[in-house]
């Protein structure tokens, strides 16, 4: 299915920069649907309360390193649940590692990034998220 | 050159590689770096600093040699303001609560890539969370007994310091 920039998407980080710049680059591509939660714990709650109250989020992009819950944690709880088992998430870290990698593609990430990154960058991996 | 600075050295150039890359990338503008010296005060040279602790191994000859660091940015308050602006697409005429991490963002991403350019060195590195310091004069703290060098960069933003610290325990 091919990325709609109308879904509703959660960006979750918990340095405000970030959060604004991955918003810019969101905008800049024509989303509008835009939530932000600043750790792993709270967009956790909110992914399942927005499920439960009937508008799920529908695409998580999500820093990995953050002191509360971490982008991983996060994604193996969404992972575990069979209601989000195929919930599109894009993991940003600014650790390059390959090891680091092969740990979120084996717990399920959709695609990966590593800061620093260009919106190109942003688009290239939404593109392969949702292919037309 | 003792082994120990020759490793200094080793472990000093990913940074500046990152800082380049992530300067280019995520504040569209370009870094030129001047010679690097030994800092003698724990007095930061700008008004915000962000910095980063970390611990490793440095793997030589079969042997892990346990080390200790920690990387610094410091800002003059201007420089810093114009920095978070091109990152931030956006006219910030002070400092406020919505740049207030954007100088840790930055040594975050340079610490991250820095870390696996040095593990293809045999540098292990386990990093830590960046902090900010603010304020006029203020004070580093590094970790005791290292030797800290600075090197100050010059962008359109202006200019500001980068210092690394490094020892082998």
């Amino acid at each position: 299915m091919a990325f709609n920039p109308k879904q509703k998407i959660l960006i979750v980080d918990d340095m405000s920069t970030m959060r604004k710049i991955i918003k810019n680059m969101l905008t800049k591509m024509g989303c509008n649907n835009l939530t932000e939660a600043d750790d792993g714990k709270p967009a956790w709650e909110m992914i399942q309360k927005a499920h439960e109250e009937g508008a799920p989020f529908e695409f998580i992009v999500s820093d990995w390193n953050m002191p509360g819950l971490s982008g991983l944690d996060l994604l193996k709880n969404i992972r575990a649940d069979e209601r989000f088992k195929k919930l599109p998430f894009l993991m940003i870290t600014a650790e390059a590692e390959q090891s680091n990698v092969v740990i979120a593609v084996k717990a399920g990430v959709s695609n990966f990034i590593v800061k620093p990154f260009a919106i190109t960058t942003l688009k290239e991996k939404i593109d392969k998220i949702f292919p037309g | 050159m003792e082994q120990a600075n020759l490793n200094f050295l080793q472990f000093s150039k990913p940074f500046l590689d990152a800082l380049k890359e992530t300067f280019t990338m995520m504040v569209q503008c370009d870094l030129t770096t001047h010679s690097p010296s030994v800092k003698s005060s724990t007095t930061a040279k700008g008004d915000i600093t962000a910095l980063i602790g970390m611990n490793g191994l440095l793997e030589t000859n079969g042997e892990d040699k346990p080390f200790k660091g920690l990387m610094a940015i410091s800002w003059p308050e201007e420089v810093y303001i114009k920095m978070a602006s091109k990152m931030l697409m956006e006219e910030y005429t002070e400092f406020n609560s919505e740049i207030a991490d954007s100088g840790a963002e930055i040594v975050n991403i340079v610490m991250g890539n820095a870390k696996a350019q040095l593990a293809n060195q045999g540098f292990k590195i386990e990093m830590a969370t960046p902090s900010t310091v603010k304020g006029k004069d203020h004070e580093l703290k590094y970790p005791t007994n290292t030797t800290v060098i600075e090197i100050t960069c010059s962008s359109e933003c202006g200019d500001f310091v980068l210092e690394i610290c490094y020892q082998e325990n």
